[in-house]
């Protein structure tokens, strides 16, 4: 069967299930939409009179692959006792045709964006259980893992009290070190970055 | 001498914020260095549509649509695969046919020691001592038996002693926040 000729058919089972309710504007099948399966919703029914009339709650159409209509039982409701519904027969045959409203998702290359950001390291004093002599310093944050040989830039976010870390991305080197920042007392002050290597002996 | 710079760490995020829908993936060396960038550009289903699939569709935009093409795209091919949101997890290892893992922060407190692995009450819910300085790690390895996610565990050690295994995710989110700078939100330059 020719996919236009599918196409056509779902856009009647559309015009069948809002008759009279909605209008129904069929979506595009742009050309190079990939085949998907669709399962119908074409089913046989029996129905049983009984003392109410029986309502079919919802019949669902699905339109991918990975989306299979979970319950193969009609359901109904407002029947009395004797009333029976019976099982839903699935369609046996799977038509393979275009998925409605298919989408396709451009995907973009980001790396111009990527390779000008900074990795970012959080302080992790807290966690820290050998910290450096202070002498006329005070221990403020410790920032690790940071491969110290391949660094570009650095900077401090005080607002966040993060380390920003701008790599040379074509470094090989792959040491990792912590680095403590001090502030030091008295006239002058400043800030001090003491390094250390982080998977050495001494290593925090 | 170990080459971190040869192993390689696929991140993968899908976000469905108020309707629009966007992914994005980035690989990584164990150093935290970018190797590739893949972003989708963002899809905002239509009413119709919304009516017309209901969850389905959100079901089919994140896993077959926005998984699959970024997946296809990425030039390199990670060792591992690292999700925020678990529900990723089973299409995003039907996708890429590799391992996976779900990875979040926790405030516990810190376990013995570096590597340590404690199972939690949830199938397939470790806490994982990933280094020294932090707290551990809320790792997600479903369908995995327990020697198995101890090879997991000691990539991830491996990794951590060089990176910090969650910052990928936040520098996704930057990026992206660069990307919707430069456009008008719907992928389109200004």
């Amino acid at each position: 069967m020719e996919p236009a000729t599918r196409t056509e058919e779902i856009r009647d089972y559309f015009r069948r299930l809002f008759l009279g309710k909605v209008r129904v504007h069929s979506l595009s099948t742009p050309g190079s939409a990939s085949a998907v399966e669709i399962r119908t919703g074409k089913r046989t029914i029996a129905v049983h009179k009984g003392a109410s009339a029986a309502r079919v709650v919802s019949v669902s159409l699905v339109g991918t692959r990975s989306i299979l209509c979970p319950s193969k039982t009609l359901q109904m409701r407002s029947l009395s006792r004797d009333a029976k519904g019976i099982a839903i027969v699935p369609y046996p045959d799977e038509a393979h045709g275009w998925a409605i409203g298919e989408r396709a998702s451009g995907v973009r290359n980001g790396m111009r964006i990527m390779r000008v950001l900074p990795q970012e390291r959080v302080n992790r004093s807290s966690y820290v259980t050998r910290r450096p002599l202070s002498g006329k310093r005070i221990f403020l944050a410790f920032f690790s893992p940071v491969i110290y040989e391949a660094i570009l830039k650095t900077a401090l976010n005080r607002q966040k009290g993060t380390l920003l870390i701008w790599y040379n991305l074509e470094s090989r080197a792959q040491t990792p070190y912590g680095t403590f920042l001090m502030k030091k007392l008295g006239e002058g002050g400043g800030f001090e970055w003491e390094w250390s290597r982080a998977d050495g002996p001494n290593g925090v | 001498m170990r080459d971190v710079a040869s192993k390689v760490l696929g991140y993968v995020t899908v976000s469905g914020d108020r309707g629009l829908f966007r992914g994005a993936l980035l690989a990584v060396d164990f150093r935290g260095i970018p190797l590739d960038f893949r972003y989708t550009e963002p899809i905002r289903p239509t009413k119709l549509e919304r009516v017309l699939y209901g969850q389905s569709l959100e079901v089919y935009l994140r896993e077959e649509l926005i998984l699959t093409s970024l997946a296809k795209a990425c030039e390199v091919r990670p060792v591992f695969w690292i999700v925020s949101d678990t529900s990723l997890l089973v299409p995003l290892k039907r996708v890429v046919n590799a391992k996976v893992c779900g990875l979040s922060a926790s405030t516990n407190r810190p376990l013995g020691a570096t590597g340590d692995l404690e199972p939690q009450q949830e199938p397939g819910v470790f806490l994982l001592q990933a280094d020294a300085v932090s707290a551990p790690l809320r790792l997600y390895l479903p369908d995995l038996r327990e020697d198995e996610a101890q090879g997991v565990s000691r990539l991830l050690v491996e990794a951590a002693s060089t990176m910090e295994l969650l910052e990928p995710f936040s520098r996704i989110e930057k990026a992206l926040g660069v990307v919707e700078e430069e456009t008008d939100g719907t992928g389109n330059s200004h």
